[in-house]
């Protein structure tokens, strides 16, 4: 183990390291699959150690990663037999050991001279990202296993230096891979000029801090963490995940101290300056303006602005900055992340004379760092404050991002969400002079989701229907719909009528369709597909029956397996309903009906309806979806009305032949 | 080893290093050029789809080579249509580096009245990254580019030409269909005079008739294939997942070298297959640690053939796991097979190549072959060339009692038999002084089946609970093998509800998989458990109606009507599902209808299902064969009403009431 001995200040030849080599192969042993029934492999140990020094200038990190995987089953080999590393540019990779530790004990050792090394793989562009799009430098490195097989252990430990300190990290003992991890370990190592402060979430283990020749080491272990479940209704994975927060605050360069993330207004400095100073590029060439004749006051502004970035720009997620995109690149490619889109508002309200400021809020609700502990990445996702002032009443908060929210709404996930307001001036030094500002975003709710399906039926006696099915979107379900289908051509919306039709029964033919139409600021969608379904109703002797099997069969994510491990987190209230009407045909009546129902559990409401008004049948079926937080052992509560509305659509109304005169 | 789309889009599109020459920009009027209007419903058109290919000889080497310059022209015409202008092109610094790329985008204004936005992009602003497909590691590049601003309206414009230097491995293709209509497709081939150039066309994986217009000019003869107009494919459903389009397939067949010889290109298959021989016998080597390992594998087994040259294919099938390292010609040359065994890893003729060496220590001989290995629809082979025909390597095990076909790179298929993927494949076994085409065979439905059997017990409220067991055999035990061995526990019995179509629940246990690894051709895969499924039940007044369609999953295809089928159907392999399910209904209950006994046969497969009853309880047997793999596009509306015919069939229900009816 490496010590920060004075020593070694003064011989740059000996400067502190991670160590490289791997360790005794014997130690590591997969355990039997048997004990492993539903994982197809295990993590023995996961490390991630940096390690920060300066024994000349600048600071350098080095980072050490180090896994040792037992294969129980031959589909992890596809995950685990090849370990790719990414070294970007200012990064290098400078150590690397690697062995297949066979189940008979023979070991086959790779090296740095093993692996296959190439520039950075990068898709050569993605029309639909409007995301910055630039270069990125450095080199990709991929190392194969030989001899991997089920009974394996895979251990390969990498190591990279870079200058500077790491600003601030997440880290945690999940991966991407599905696997448990027996053991997990962090641990960071830092000279004496380095002050910092770190966190740990979700874990009782303890976080040791111990002093280290001068500097001081921090060492986090986690033992027996599960596979992650892929569970729906999960909370972000900050509530849950055993995690670590670190921030470096400051540290040391000759007589200067450097704050790295002090305060929230060094995590957000360079942030607030690129909004409000350093964006001459992106708006370069820039000189629209919104119309302002017939205005009053600044609220008509406020909704000219927005009308304007709605339907100019289409919410292509992602992105709380505005990147290097020129506003009038992101105006003719008509797609704008959530940082684009408050950038443009913005840039649209202060030509106008409204007084607006930028304020970042957390896409997950309910990230478990507060505003304490300031952290790199925190805030993903940008709004616009406008203040109180002459022409506006009440302060306002406005989320781009949402298309179907008008001024004073805001959807889910901002709404009463913490945000960071920010501001920022050019000092007379040229220095930007910025202040943080923490506040609540305050709205009313955008309109409610809803999923309203009609089906409207022509009953035949032979069983035969004629149908016309219309779908209704409202709210965030009418805006994912949008956006989903923007792009179809007439062709794919052809193919995908024939689909709904399809999941009637697969001898349905589809008769016309008319294709989705939307209105993006009132957030509602429409379309419609008349059908024929040959042999829907069943005629069973003088009766006929008609089933609602025309309903849909999705369970809406609750029909998972197994037990629940996670709590049930609904973000968004929505609401769908089913309907299927139909006249009794001549010569027939209504023998029964479905029997009413309504089942109702914290998260859910159910209800199916039948009823009958002169020769008109309608059978409903509906599913309310409320938003909150619940403990996983209620899941099975929850869903409970979930699976009643599913299986109401083997429900049917049965009609009798009307006998004699 | 790369697909034949790949292969195609190798050779079709281009780049290379270099730099090269400038691509001169023609002048463009955007109002002059067809809009959406001209093709109403499409997100885009190809205004130009050419391909120029130009032989000449190489005086430093006294080798041909041929230039071949891709002009493709696509204009925008929707927000759908953004993605067909994005360039990638394909190169290798060596095989086929980039003599010469452009790429114009032409924009229209913002607003009307607006000039258009007018962007280039030339070698040194074109990302150029690693192309890894399929593979670990690959010397192959991508040239690409994203052009930006793409309004509906713009055209993008781009200029690629090749350097193709061994003109005995590649042939050169122009596909003249792209997915969306095009305007003008062409391929002009130009060489000197005297020069022969040999040429196929293949239209649907077959070949067909496509004559060029031939020329003489200035000492050069020009030929020229062209096409208008072409409507483009829609998408359908059941299409083939490769390109059937019409394609030109062309090579120099003979030359004329620097001291005025005639020089002849490989001759046909024969003469390619004992080129091949050359190019890959080196690797056929074995060393110590084969030969000790054949050793340690025939230990103790009979002096049977068959039974040692399985025994060495279960090795390689299960121990080698897939991994593609191309460098150079590693596309097509496979590692010796001493690096194959130390490493236990490599593509399949890496891994036919072991197993060859592994057979000739045990003194069996064997051949390493190559075909296509398709997705549904075998295709011919063009020219004889090393690349662009075939994309897979098997071996051709030559027993006393007659050749064995083998694919060790599947891991789960046994041996006797092939995957489907190479059934009725055109293959090329490699040898000294060569072979000749040879078809493998294509298993009928009856030895790929798939039997399920449930003994169910209902309840009221839809639940049917009960035991179940699954065989599977042949292609249908391979696809069922080659995922249950990758997968825990519960993956395999989220797989086996799938395989068995449940519609609605979950497999409560997984008692027993027997067989996983398969023994030999005829022993057929087996799991029981139990499974647990809900809503089974239709709820009709006091009545209930009971479906196998509620339980489980149609398996007739299910083809959506069409005004006008453009591709042939593809069915995939000729299968045969049983189904057998021994249900008692809930208590008080009994069946007052049973549906009558409906057969179907008809050239597209058979099915019947049948419901008798068995003491109280019910029996549904339902068995479904497919017999065709590929039907014509022609044969959609028969094969559509065999298909509704079985789906309609399956509609009818069972009614359940209180007391029942004899």
């Amino acid at each position: 183990m490496r010590r920060w001995l004075p020593l070694c200040a003064l011989v740059s030849a000996c400067a502190p390291t991670l160590e490289s080599t791997l360790g005794d192969a014997a130690a590591w042993k997969a355990p039997p699959a048997a004990d492993w029934p539903d994982d197809a492999a295990v993590v023995l140990f996961r490390e991630k150690r940096l390690l920060f020094s300066q024994e000349t200038r600048p600071w350098t990190t080095q980072q050490q990663e180090h896994q040792v995987v037992a294969v129980l089953r031959e589909g992890a080999l596809s995950q685990l037999a090849q370990v790719h590393m990414r070294v970007d540019e200012g990064q290098e990779l400078i150590a690397f050991q690697a062995r297949t530790i066979d189940p008979d004990g023979t070991v086959v050792e790779g090296g740095r001279g093993d692996l296959l090394e190439t520039d950075l793989q990068r898709d050569a562009g993605d029309l639909d990202d409007p995301r910055d799009d630039e270069d990125r430098q450095g080199r990709f490195f991929t190392y194969y296993f030989p001899q991997a097989r089920v009974g394996s252990v895979l251990e390969w430990k990498v190591t990279y230096e870079s200058k500077g300190i790491t600003r601030s990290l997440r880290v945690g003992p999940h991966s991407n891979l599905p696997f448990p991890v027996m053991r997990h370990r962090v641990e960071l190592t830092g000279g004496p000029g380095v002050r910092y402060e770190a966190r740990l979430y979700n874990t009782d283990a303890p976080l040791h801090v111990e002093d280290d020749g001068g500097g001081w080491r921090m060492v986090w272990e986690q033992k027996d963490v599960p596979a992650e479940p892929a569970e729906a209704w999960a909370p972000d994975w900050h509530s849950w995940r055993p995690w670590m927060a670190y921030r470096t605050k400051q540290y040391v360069v000759g007589n200067w101290v450097r704050h790295v993330a002090r305060t929230w207004d060094d995590v957000l400095r360079s942030r607030a300056t690129q909004l409000y100073l350093e964006h001459d590029k992106q708006l370069e060439g820039f000189a629209e303006k919104i119309d302002v004749a017939g205005c009053a006051d600044g609220d008509c502004l406020v909704d000219r602005a927005l009308a304007f970035v709605r339907d100019r720009t289409e919410y292509a997620g992602g992105g709380s900055a505005p990147g290097s995109r020129k506003l009038t690149e992101v105006l003719r490619e008509g797609r704008a992340t959530s940082g684009q889109k408050a950038f443009l508002l913005w840039k649209l309200l202060k030509d106008a004379g409204v007084d607006a400021q930028f304020a970042l809020a957390s896409r997950a609700r309910g990230r478990r760092t507060g505003h304490d502990f300031p952290l790199f990445g925190t805030y993903d996702h940008t709004l616009v404050h406008v203040p109180a002032q002459a022409g506006v009443a009440e302060p306002l908060w406005l989320d781009a991002a949402c298309e179907h929210c008008a001024r004073g709404e805001l959807p889910a996930r901002t709404r009463d969400a913490p945000v960071k307001v920010l501001s920022a001036t050019a000092r007379f030094d040229q220095k930007a002079e910025i202040t943080v500002r923490a506040d609540v975003a305050r709205g009313r709710a955008a309109v409610e989701s809803t999923d309203i399906r009609d089906i409207d039926l022509v009953v035949r006696p032979d069983g035969a229907v004629d149908g016309t099915w219309t779908r209704r979107y409202g709210g965030s379900v009418a805006t994912w719909l949008r956006r989903k289908t923007r792009t179809w051509s007439a062709g794919r919306w052809y193919d995908d009528a024939r689909d709904v039709v399809r999941g009637f029964w697969p001898t349905g033919r589809l008769v016309s369709e008319k294709r989705g139409t939307c209105d993006k600021a009132a957030g509602r969608c429409e379309r419609a597909v008349t059908f024929h379904l040959p042999d829907h109703a069943l005629p069973v002797g003088d009766t006929l029956v008609v089933p609602f099997t025309v309903a849909a069969r999705d369970l809406g994510e609750w029909d998972a397996r197994g037990e629940r491990r996670l709590e049930v987190a609904v973000g968004e209230p929505e609401t769908t309903i089913e309907t299927m009407r139909f006249e009794v045909p001549e010569g027939f009546e209504v023998a029964s009906l479905p029997r009413e129902e309504r089942l109702e559990s914290a998260a859910l409401v159910y209800a199916l309806t039948a009823r009958v008004e002169g020769r008109r049948v309608e059978v409903r079926r509906s599913l309310s979806l409320r938003a909150g937080l619940w403990p996983a052992s209620a899941y099975e509560t929850l869903r409970a009305p979930a699976r009643a509305f599913a299986a109401a659509r083997q429900q049917a109304v049965v009609l009798r032949r009307v006998t004699g005169g | 080893m790369r697909s034949r789309l790949a292969a195609l889009l190798c050779v079709a599109t281009i780049a290379g290093c270099g730099g090269g020459a400038q691509v001169q920009w023609a002048p463009l009027k955007l109002e002059e050029l067809p809009g959406v209007d001209a093709h109403p419903g499409k997100g885009w058109v190809a205004l130009r789809n050419e391909r120029r290919i130009a032989f000449d000889l190489d005086p430093s080497t006294g080798e041909p080579y041929a230039e071949v310059e891709t002009r493709f022209d696509v204009r925008v015409l929707t927000e759908a249509g953004r993605k067909a202008a994005r360039v990638a092109e394909k190169h290798h610094p060596d095989l086929y580096p980039v003599t010469a790329f452009g790429v114009r985008l032409v924009a229209p204004g913002a607003k009307a009245g607006d000039p258009p936005t007018v962007r280039t992009w030339d070698r040194e602003h074109a990302a150029d990254v690693p192309q890894v497909n399929g593979s670990i590691y690959s010397e192959a590049r991508v040239l690409g580019v994203t052009p930006s601003p793409l309004p509906p309206g713009s055209v993008v414009e781009r200029r690629v030409t090749r350097r193709f230097a061994d003109l005995r491995v590649f042939s050169l293709v122009h596909g003249f269909e792209v997915g969306g209509p095009v305007r003008e497709a062409r391929l002009v081939v130009d060489a000197p005079k005297g020069w022969r150039v040999d040429h196929v066309a293949l239209r649907g994986g077959e070949h067909a008739e496509f004559a060029p217009v031939v020329r003489d000019e200035g000492g050069r003869t020009i030929y020229t294939w062209e096409r208008r107009d072409l409507p483009g494919t829609p998408p359908e459903d059941f299409e083939p997942a490769d390109p059937l389009g019409e394609t030109v397939w062309v090579r120099l067949g003979a030359w004329r070298g620097a001291d005025g010889r005639v020089v002849e290109n490989l001759a046909d298959h024969r003469a390619t297959s004992a080129y091949r021989h050359a190019l890959e016998r080196h690797a056929y080597a074995p060393d110590d640690a084969i030969r000790a390992r054949v050793a340690e594998l025939l230990a103790g087994a009979p002096d049977d053939p068959r039974d040692r040259a399985r025994r060495l294919y279960d090795w390689v099938r299960s121990q080698v796991r897939y991994c593609g390292i191309y460098f150079g010609m590693g596309g097509w040359v496979p590692h010796p097979a001493p690096q194959i065994h130390a490493a236990r890893y490599g593509d399949c003729k890496d891994k036919a190549t072991l197993l060859h060496s592994m057979l000739a220590v045990a003194g069996i001989p064997s051949r390493l072959g190559s075909l296509y290995s398709h997705n549904g629809v075998p295709t011919r082979a063009a020219l004889p060339t090393v690349a662009g025909n075939h994309n897979h390597v098997i071996l051709a095990v030559d027993l006393p009692d007659g050749t064995v076909f083998a694919d060790p790179t599947d891991r789960s298929v046994p041996f006797g038999r092939l995957p489907f993927r190479d059934q009725g494949a055109e293959l090329l076994p490699t040898s000294d002084p060569g072979s000749d085409l040879v078809r493998t065979p294509m298993a009928p439905a009856e030895v790929n089946l798939a039997r399920f059997e449930a003994d169910l017990t209902l309840a009221a409220d839809g639940t049917a609970t009960g035991t179940f067991v699954a065989r599977f055999l042949g292609t249908q035990a391979d696809r069922a093998r080659s995922s249950l061995v990758d997968l825990a526990e519960r993956g395999r019995r989220e797989d086996l509800a799938a395989r068995f179509g449940l519609v609605a629940g979950e497999l409560a246990s997984l008692d027993l998989v027997e067989h996983l690894e398969p023994p030999d051709a005829d022993t057929p895969l087996v799991a029981r458990g139990r499974l647990a499924a809900r809503d089974a039940l239709g709820v009709a007044g006091d009545g209930r109606t009971l479906r196998l369609s509620d339980l489980v999953t149609h398996f007739a295809p299910v083809l959506r009507e069409t005004a006008q089928r453009v591709q042939p159907v593809v069915l995939g392999s000729p299968r045969r599902y049983v189904h057998r399910l021994r249900i008692t209904p809930p208590a008080g209950l009994a069946a007052v209808h049973l549906p009558e006994l409906v057969r179907i046969d008809e050239p597209y497969g058979r099915f019947e299902m049948s419901w008798t009853r068995d003491g109280e309880a019910l029996v549904v047997e339902r068995v479904l064969e497919l017999s065709r793999t590929v039907v014509p596009a022609a044969e959609f509306g028969t094969l559509k009403a065999f298909a509704d015919h079985v789906n309609r069939a399956e509609r009818r229900a069972v009614v359940l009431a209180a007391g029942g009816a004899p």
